[in-house]
């Protein structure tokens, strides 16, 4: 993490010196850590790109305050895949594996906030997808919401849409 | 469990989850599936709200696109004995072929008497169904939206008196955008038609505001926002017939076109044109006598000097230097060229107007002159049983048969009023039909010159055509006759002199026909008009199945006032889609399909894939290929979109001659363009064909599903349909 910050001062001299649009875009994560990435990679992140074209390319060392050090990695990750016109189903599949619930909340949240078209309508999908067949409990405890309406209320909802509730999951309480 | 090993970030708060604002989790609803969105309702209030919120409906519908099913339909199913029906995810039915249909009431519609599904358009199913009182069936149509479970009551009542439903009636429902209306198009097949597999096959796009019709002469019309169409207001079903008022459009054919360099002459026009009898060679006359004969120089891509597109043909000089030149009398446009060719090809017999010659086709060497006029000849033709024997059709309308080696006379046949057109042999059935100017037909025993019956074409209303050259041609039955003349085309049964069926001017081909000619198959017929456009019929209904406009082949200067127009057009005698026209400014051209549209004369079905209007067809038995309009409506951006080999089809079950001659029926292109999804009548099941790896695997399902009626259905939360 020492090499990370001390690279970051590194390109920061560099960016100073030589603004050339060919130079690397430094992302700075909400905890301070230097990510470097390609130019065309920034151009994926909307929020970045307008930042860039509004300094005319002289800043390139960019703030993300909102995204941590930890998601950083899976959006650049997406993006480098996203370039190569590599995203496959098999990748897409992979990429998500590795996230549990909250990842993925989390990670939507840096999608939305970067303005990365494909990323959060891929991770939308991932989202509806793991509340597809849960109880209603369940989706509301996913996203932490409270049930506002009156129990006669949703006694009444429930019994109109009772046709629905068909091959509902069992609640798996390991899985948030 | 499924939490990534070796977390470093440590929870902020293990109790409180990452909350998504209303706007994100509005948009990770827009990708959920129906059925959960439905049980979301009792999330929250504002889950409950926005479910039904007009604008996340239309969102939703749009992602959902996405996902397509296809609605299936169970006649009887085993499960309860009752129709049913099931729209299916097309994604989980291509991922694992191998489904047991959900029995969960949830998207399966039990109903005795629900006997069709009509179409789907904007989540909704239009079924149709009806109960039957004593002669007559009530029909009636319902909406049904399954992932709402929304049904509406019983609409648009009609009364069917017809036998069959499925025969005579042809439903499409789609919405029309500009009147926001949903509507029902029915077309009945015209009984006075009378024709079999005649009905036109109705298709609407996905948004469903354009609507395909499959023209009963074989072109597809599209009724782009329905102008023509009557609005459907309150779901009313309106009843329309169609007729061919919008624009039409026509199969995709691409042509190879070689205009023979040697013209006939200023003003001479191509008046008689004959391919010899092994289809080396073509034999031209021209209105002033002028006789032309063209081979082909054998080449290794053309071995036996067969006639083609793809090559220009020499005019052929024999060594001895002789010209086919007749004598023209002054008055030469009234003279009527005519030409016959012996069936060994070795002698060929002609007139214009003068003495009738026989000549050699090897040296042009004219061994005989005969018959001086007045009166000309006007049709010449060698008896087919005897090359000895030639009829000679005189303007004085009488029918001499001459033998040719000693110059006798043999028989005279009279009956015609006015001079004779042409005249047919069939052997089979003994016959001779000649035909006269006034449009007359008569039969004649072959054997003893009886007459044995005369009649004379028809125009709609029981009226006698006007007179006009009435032209004559044997199918390879030699049962079916084709007549042309300038009104119509018309097939008749030359064993009773019945007419089998009649083709009129009219849409995109209106104006009078000038020659018309089966191919040597008897599939289709050529027809060529004043106007310059030709047209291309299926042989047995007369349907129009392609066309080809002058300018395919004419590169006319538009100011030139004179128009070029075909006069005249000959079949190959062996290949059945190569034919050749004598024009008007004394051309002679070839034409042929290039070798991807040998399609033509077939009945093909018109469907909607990733939103672009396609066709299928049969090439050769070996193929089966399918068209997409690129653009709409854009004649001209028809492109081949697939082309699937019968042996990559094949299935345990059945061999490739099955799937070569059975009907078949693409339903969906997946929008990866993956997979397509195939129905066949020889199959129980539908077939899910790989287009990457090219593989077909059929689905296993144990219901009884008529694939043949799957339609493609997007869900959707729309409601539209019951507030209206």
């Amino acid at each position: 993490m020492a090499e990370e910050v001390s690279s970051q001062m590194n390109s920061l001299s560099i960016s100073e010196t030589n603004p050339s649009s060919s130079a690397t875009i430094s992302l700075v994560s909400g905890d301070d850590i230097v990510f470097k990435v390609e130019p065309t990679i920034a151009k994926e992140m909307e929020t970045v790109q307008s930042f860039i074209d509004e300094t005319d390319g002289k800043i390139t060392t960019i703030p993300l305050p909102n995204i941590s050090s930890h998601d950083l990695p899976y959006v650049i990750e997406y993006c480098e895949k996203s370039i190569a016109g590599k995203i496959t189903k098999e990748f897409e599949a992979e990429f998500v594996k590795k996230l549990n619930n909250e990842e993925v909340k989390e990670l939507f949240l840096a999608a939305n906030y970067l303005n990365i078209k494909k990323l959060l309508d891929f991770l939308s999908q991932v989202i509806a997808d793991r509340i597809a067949n849960k109880s209603v409990e369940y989706v509301r405890r996913y996203f932490g919401i409270e049930n506002d309406f009156t129990p006669e209320e949703e006694a009444k909802l429930r019994e109109e849409l009772a046709w629905t509730f068909t091959g509902v999951d069992p609640d798996d309480e390991d899985e948030n | 469990m499924s939490d990534p090993p070796a977390k470093s970030r440590a929870q902020p708060d293990e109790d409180s989850p990452v909350s998504l604002p209303d706007e994100l989790i509005t948009e990770v609803l827009s990708f959920a599936d129906a059925k959960t969105l439905m049980q979301m309702r009792c999330v929250s209030k504002f889950w409950n709200f926005i479910v039904s919120d007009p604008k996340f409906v239309k969102l939703h519908f749009k992602r959902s696109a996405r996902n397509p099913h296809l609605t299936l339909f169970l006649s009887k199913s085993h499960l309860d004995g009752d129709n049913n029906v099931v729209p299916f995810s097309v994604s989980r039915l291509v991922e694992n072929p191998l489904i047991t249909l959900p029995n969960n009431p949830y998207y399966r519609l039990r109903d005795k008497e629900c006997r069709f599904v009509i179409g789907s358009c904007n989540g909704w199913l239009c079924l149709l169904g009806y109960s039957c009182l004593s002669d007559y069936r009530q029909i009636w149509f319902r909406f049904w939206n399954p992932a709402t479970g929304k049904m509406s009551q019983k609409l648009g009542y009609m009364w069917d008196h017809m036998l069959g439903l499925y025969t005579h009636f042809k439903f499409a429902f789609g919405y029309d955008n500009l009147s926001e209306t949903y509507k029902i198009v029915l077309s009945i097949l015209d009984e006075a038609a009378n024709r079999t597999n005649s009905l036109p096959r109705l298709k609407f796009n996905r948004e469903g505001n354009l609507l395909a019709v499959t023209t009963d002469d074989g072109g597809f019309k599209i009724l782009a926002n329905a102008d023509s169409l009557k609005y459907l207001r309150d779901i009313e079903a309106y009843i329309q017939r169609f007729d061919a008022n919008n624009g039409l459009i026509f199969h995709p054919v691409q042509y190879r076109i070689v205009t023979i360099p040697e013209n006939m002459g200023p003003d001479n026009k191509v008046v008689r044109l004959r391919y010899s009898n092994n289809g080396d060679a073509l034999l031209a006359l021209g209105s002033k006598g002028i006789q032309k004969l063209w081979k082909w120089i054998p080449n290794a891509l053309n071995p036996m000097g067969m006639a083609t597109a793809r090559f220009v043909p020499k005019e052929y000089r024999p060594s001895s230097g002789f010209l086919l030149t007749h004598d023209v009398p002054n008055d030469s446009d009234l003279a009527i060229p005519c030409i016959d060719i012996s069936r060994n090809d070795a002698y060929g017999v002609s007139a214009c107007g003068g003495l009738i010659s026989l000549f050699n086709l090897i040296s042009f060497r004219v061994m005989t002159s005969f018959m001086q006029p007045p009166p000309a000849a006007t049709f010449l033709a060698f008896n087919p049983e005897d090359n000895n024997t030639v009829l000679i059709e005189r303007e004085d309308s009488e029918i001499h048969i001459f033998n040719i080696r000693y110059h006798e006379l043999i028989s005279i046949l009279k009956g015609h009023q006015m001079y004779i057109t042409g005249i047919v042999f069939s052997r089979r059935l003994d016959t001779m039909v000649s035909s006269s100017a006034d449009g007359e037909l008569s039969s004649w025993c072959m054997s003893t010159w009886v007459n044995k019956k005369s009649v004379s074409i028809q125009i709609p209303g029981g009226r006698n055509a006007v007179a006009g050259e009435t032209k004559v041609q044997f199918h390879v039955d030699e049962v079916k006759l084709l007549v042309c003349h300038e009104t119509q085309i018309a097939i008749y049964d030359a064993s009773e002199m019945e007419l089998i069926c009649q083709w009129l001017p009219r849409d995109g081909l209106s104006s009078a026909i000038t020659s018309a000619a089966y191919s040597c198959n008897g599939q289709l017929v050529y027809a060529t008009f004043i106007d310059g456009n030709i047209g291309i019929f299926d042989a047995d209904s007369l349907q129009l199945r392609s066309r080809i406009g002058s300018s395919a082949y004419l590169y006319q200067n538009p100011s030139d006032s004179q128009n070029v127009y075909p006069l005249v057009v000959a079949a190959h005698p062996e290949n059945s889609y190569q034919f050749a026209i004598g024009l008007s400014d004394g051309y002679v051209k070839i034409i042929e399909p290039t070798d991807s549209a040998v399609w033509l004369g077939q009945k093909v079905p018109v469907i909607w894939l990733m939103d672009c209007l396609c066709f299928s067809h049969d090439d050769k038995r070996t193929h089966f290929v399918i068209w997409k309009m690129e653009e709409f409506g854009v004649e001209e951006s028809w492109a081949q979109l697939l082309r699937i080999s019968y042996q990559d089809l094949q299935s345990v079950h059945h061999d490739v001659v099955d799937l070569q001659y059975s009907q078949w029926l693409p339903l969906h292109l997946s929008d990866h363009a993956n997979t397509l999804i195939l129905a066949n009548n020889q199959e129980r099941q539908a077939i899910l064909y790989n287009i990457r790896d090219n593989r077909a695997v059929r689905t296993r399902i144990t219901d009884e599903i008529q694939w043949f009626s799957a339609k493609v259905h997007i869900e959707s939360l729309f409601s539209d349909i019951l507030e209206a």
